[in-house]
């Protein structure tokens, strides 16, 4: 079967800047023997906030939001989750819910490492505890940061600081990324609404700043956004 | 003219309240002698720094006794505060471990005794001691939920609900004074806006309106909570 040499962490390009790095290849293909590749087509949900525990999952390819849902709110999205981008280390020492949902922006494909595999590889590799503890520490350093500006920032200057960011994030292009069904993931991230995130980015692409052509917005002006996200 | 300092002592890390509730719990003795041996301690008076945004970490820090602010600074200089420490709690951790320089300062709100532990002492244990990683990953994955919790509220409820909210925070997290009644913690109307993520008058204009419709009383600086219910009511806190 080609499958299970297509999902063995020793041929994926994504394993040198996981946590996983400093294991030996041979180590996480015996390890992680109970790990699935699943797909997941647009909008389809990955990871449900609430549900027990199931597993780490690691992005393979494709894009997806990390949000939380509140009875009678929109949306709100924390971040969005890229290939070799881990979800659910905040739930495995505890063992408890997931406590937000991961949903596919266009279609994701992923891998599902078991509880019981992490648990065994954990307490022979205490190398990918310490590793589990810097990723944290960037997640909770990220939030901390978005929090600022949340309480401190103008929209637009949130919204700047939203498209840089994702900007820098996007691999295949220098300076564009393509935004599907964005407008309201844009509203979402910063906590506003779909109509001022419109009015805000014809004023833009007014400036010349960005340029957005059907579902891809490009930044021309790297510069003039940077000054925008800072309120100059 | 020197000033007479006042001294302090702090017991051994297995006579202290901390070891049982922190990630140092799953130390064994003599490991538990060895972070004894080498750790110091400092009285922070209200107002000083214990350590500064940026900065690169040489310590963990456990507070002994007292009250610590921690906050980011924005663009312009406005403080956000993230979060508080209280005694037990541990400080300045994410830094250390991570390599980074210190995400966020923190100040001492009241006199406050901190222990301080060297940097190479928790490496040493983070490599020795498997438990003891899987603890500060517990303490990590608690620190998250928290701020993915005060994110959401900052961009989802209006600042009646944010003030309403961080009032009842501080409450459960700092406890209320028996005789007064008053939440065990003063806090200045800026840094309460701080917390909320609102400007000064703002606040101060919220606090006086809770305060006419009777769910809070203002004590000076000290407030206190009248109406726990009204006050969940507000903060549009379901649960």
């Amino acid at each position: 079967m080609n499958d299970s040499i297509d999902i063995s962490c020793s041929k994926c390009v994504l394993k040198k800047s996981s946590i996983f790095k400093n294991c030996l290849n041979t180590d996480l293909d015996n390890y992680f023997s109970e790990k699935k590749q699943m797909l997941f087509t647009k909008n389809k949900i990955i990871i449900r906030q609430g549900e027990v525990f199931d597993g780490i999952v690691c992005i393979r390819e494709g894009v997806a939001k990390v949000f939380q849902t509140k009875k009678d709110k929109e949306d709100f999205i924390f971040w969005f989750a890229k290939p070799g981008d881990l979800l659910g280390v905040d739930s495995f020492i505890n063992k408890d819910v997931y406590s937000y949902s991961v949903m596919a922006v266009e279609s994701t494909k992923i891998c599902l490492i078991s509880k019981n595999d992490i648990d065994n590889i954990v307490k022979i590799k205490p190398e990918i505890s310490i590793e589990m503890i810097k990723l944290l520490c960037e997640r909770i350093d990220y939030i901390e940061k978005r929090m600022v500006s949340i309480a401190q920032k103008g929209i637009k200057q949130q919204l700047a600081e939203v498209l840089l960011l994702l900007s820098f994030k996007s691999s295949s292009h220098a300076n564009s990324f393509i935004i599907s069904h964005s407008v309201k993931d844009l509203a979402n991230i910063i906590g506003t609404t779909q109509n001022y995130i419109y009015k805000l980015l014809s004023e833009f692409s007014q400036n010349k700043i960005v340029t957005t052509e059907r579902r891809v917005l490009k930044i021309i002006d790297v510069k003039k956004l940077s000054k925008i996200s800072v309120g100059n | 003219m020197a000033k007479k300092i006042k001294k302090i002592d702090v017991p051994r890390c297995s006579g202290c309240e901390a070891f049982n509730v922190s990630m140092f719990c799953s130390l064994n003795n003599s490991e538990e002698e060895n972070v004894s041996d080498n750790k110091t301690h400092n009285v922070y008076k209200k107002g000083q720094v214990i350590f500064y945004e940026g900065h690169v970490p040489q310590n963990l820090f456990c507070i002994f006794s007292g009250k610590v602010k921690i906050f980011k600074l924005g663009d312009d200089g406005k403080e956000q505060i993230v979060r508080f420490a209280k005694n037990s709690d541990i400080i300045g951790y994410r830094a250390l471990l991570s390599g980074e320089n210190y995400f966020a300062s923190a100040t001492a709100i009241e006199e406050t005794v901190v222990c301080s532990f060297p940097k190479n002492t928790i490496d040493e244990l983070l490599e020795s001691n498997s438990k003891f990683a899987l603890q500060t990953i517990k303490l990590l994955s608690k620190d998250l939920r928290k701020a993915e919790q005060m994110i959401l509220n900052m961009a989802q409820k209006h600042v009646r609900e944010r003030i309403a909210e961080a009032l009842l925070m501080l409450k459960e997290y700092y406890g209320t004074d028996s005789i007064t009644g008053t939440i065990n913690t003063t806090l200045t109307r800026e840094e309460i806006a701080n917390i909320a993520g609102t400007s000064t008058e703002t606040c101060i204009r919220i606090l006086s309106e809770f305060n006419r419709d009777r769910v809070i009383k203002l004590i000076g600086k000290r407030i206190k909570v009248a109406s726990v219910p009204k006050l969940l009511q507000i903060a549009n806190i379901a649960e």
